[in-house]
C-alpha cells in the first residue's frame, strides 16, 4: 500500500493484499495436480473495480530430473468450494526447461474480471510425465526445509 | 508489480493503465530481422512531475511450436513522441531471453514472462512504447503460444492455448 496517494484521482489501485505463507513446503510437480502449497489467497474486490490481478512469485527448481516441466492453472472457489477444473485458458502457464538443471523464479500474473464477494484462488501443477518432474519453492540445497516462499498479491485497478 | 515496495512516502505508482488483448493472439515467431511484438505496444501519459514510468510486458516466451531447441531471444525498446511516425531505442533497454548455446535438443526454454523497462519522466503528454524482437541464425524463438498443457486429464489439445497478453504503464 506504499503508493496510496493523497490524490483521489491519481490512484487507481486499490485494496491491494499480500499473502507469505512461511508455513508453505516444497510442492513436487508430478503427474498428478497437485496445490502450490503458499499460492493461496482470498480476496475481495474495490467495488468500482475495472479488473482484478493475482500475481504470484514461485521458485522453480528442476529437481528429481535434469528435463523439468510445469503445467500451472489458476484454479477458483467462488464459495462453494475448489472445483476439479481450473480456469482454463488465459490462466494457465507452461514452463520447461530440457537438460539444463534449470533453477529461477517464475512470476506468473493472471487479469481477472471483478466479482462481488469474496473468492479465493490457488494454483496447481503438474508435470508433462515422470520423466520431466520437478520441484516448486525449494530455493537451495538438498533438504525440503530450504524453501523460498511464494509471494502471492491480489489487488484492484480502477 | 511483484515490486510495489517504493522507496519511502514520495515515490508512488499511480495512474495504472493496463491493456489485455481481447481475444487470443496467435504466435509470433521471430526472424533475423527486428519486428513489433504483437500487443506489446501502449500511449501513455505520465501523471505530472513524475520521476519515472513503468512499462511491463507480459507473455509467454521460448522455443516455438515448430522447432523447439536453441532458444534465443533478443528485446529492444522503443518508443515514440509523435504517434508512432518516427521511434527511437530506450538507451541501455536491450533484455534476451534464452541461452547462446547451440546444441541439438537443447534449451528448450519456455515460461511466462514480463518484461520490465524504466523510463525517465518526460513531460506530461503522450508517449507509445512498444517491443521489437528478433532471433539469430540457427536460433528459434516464439511468443504468446502455450505449446502444450497438461491438465488434470493429461495432455489437453495442441496448438488451442495462445495467451492473451497484456501490457500496462504507471508513474511513479
Amino acid at each position: 500500500m506504499a503508493y496510496l496517494l493523497d490524490v483521489p484521482s491519481l490512484n487507481n489501485i486499490e485494496t491491494q493484499k499480500f499473502v507469505h505463507d512461511t508455513s508453505a513446503e516444497r510442492t513436487l510437480s508430478n503427474t498428478s495436480v497437485d496445490d502450490i502449497d503458499g499460492s493461496e489467497i482470498s480476496y475481495t474486490c474495490a467495488s468500482s473495480a475495472s479488473n482484478i490481478i493475482y500475481e504470484c512469485t514461485l521458485h522453480l527448481w528442476a529437481s528429481p530430473d535434469v528435463n523439468n516441466t510445469y503445467n500451472i492453472e489458476l484454479y477458483e472457489d467462488a464459495g462453494s468450494g475448489y472445483p476439479s477444473s481450473g480456469l482454463g485458458d488465459y490462466y494457465r502457464v507452461y514452463a520447461s526447461a530440457t537438460r539444463l538443471l534449470y533453477r529461477t523464479l517464475l512470476n506468473i500474473r493472471f487479469v481477472l474480471p471483478t466479482y462481488t464477494g469474496s473468492r479465493s484462488y490457488k494454483l496447481r501443477v503438474r508435470s508433462n510425465g515422470t520423466g520431466s518432474e520437478a520441484s516448486i519453492t525449494k530455493r537451495d540445497g538438498t533438504t525440503t526445509t530450504d524453501i523460498y516462499v511464494p509471494v502471492v498479491q491480489m489487488y484492484s485497478i480502477i | 508489480m511483484a515490486y510495489l515496495h517504493i522507496n519511502g512516502t514520495t515515490e508512488r505508482l499511480t495512474n495504472v493503465s493496463i491493456n489485455q488483448a481481447s481475444t487470443p493472439i496467435t504466435e509470433q515467431v521471430a526472424t533475423t530481422s527486428w519486428a513489433d511484438v504483437t500487443y506489446s505496444s501502449i500511449t501513455y501519459t505520465p501523471t505530472k512531475d513524475s520521476q519515472y514510468v513503468l512499462y511491463e510486458f507480459h507473455t509467454y516466451m521460448g522455443v516455438p511450436f515448430t522447432n523447439d531447441n536453441e532458444c534465443k531471444g533478443y528485446f529492444k525498446f522503443l518508443y515514440s513522441d509523435n504517434s508512432g511516425s518516427t521511434w527511437s531505442e530506450l538507451s541501455n533497454s536491450r533484455t534476451f531471453y534464452g541461452s547462446n548455446f547451440n546444441d541439438s535438443n537443447t534449451m528448450k526454454l519456455r515460461g511466462s514472462v514480463t518484461i520490465t523497462q524504466l523510463i525517465p519522466y518526460w513531460n506530461n503528454t503522450a508517449r507509445q512504447f512498444k517491443l521489437q524482437v528478433m532471433t539469430f541464425t540457427d536460433f528459434h524463438f516464439g511468443l504468446h503460444r502455450l505449446s502444450n498443457f497438461y491438465g488434470p486429464s493429461g495432455a489437453v489439445t495442441p496448438n488451442s492455448h495462445f495467451a492473451r497478453p497484456f501490457v500496462m504503464c504507471a508513474s511513479i
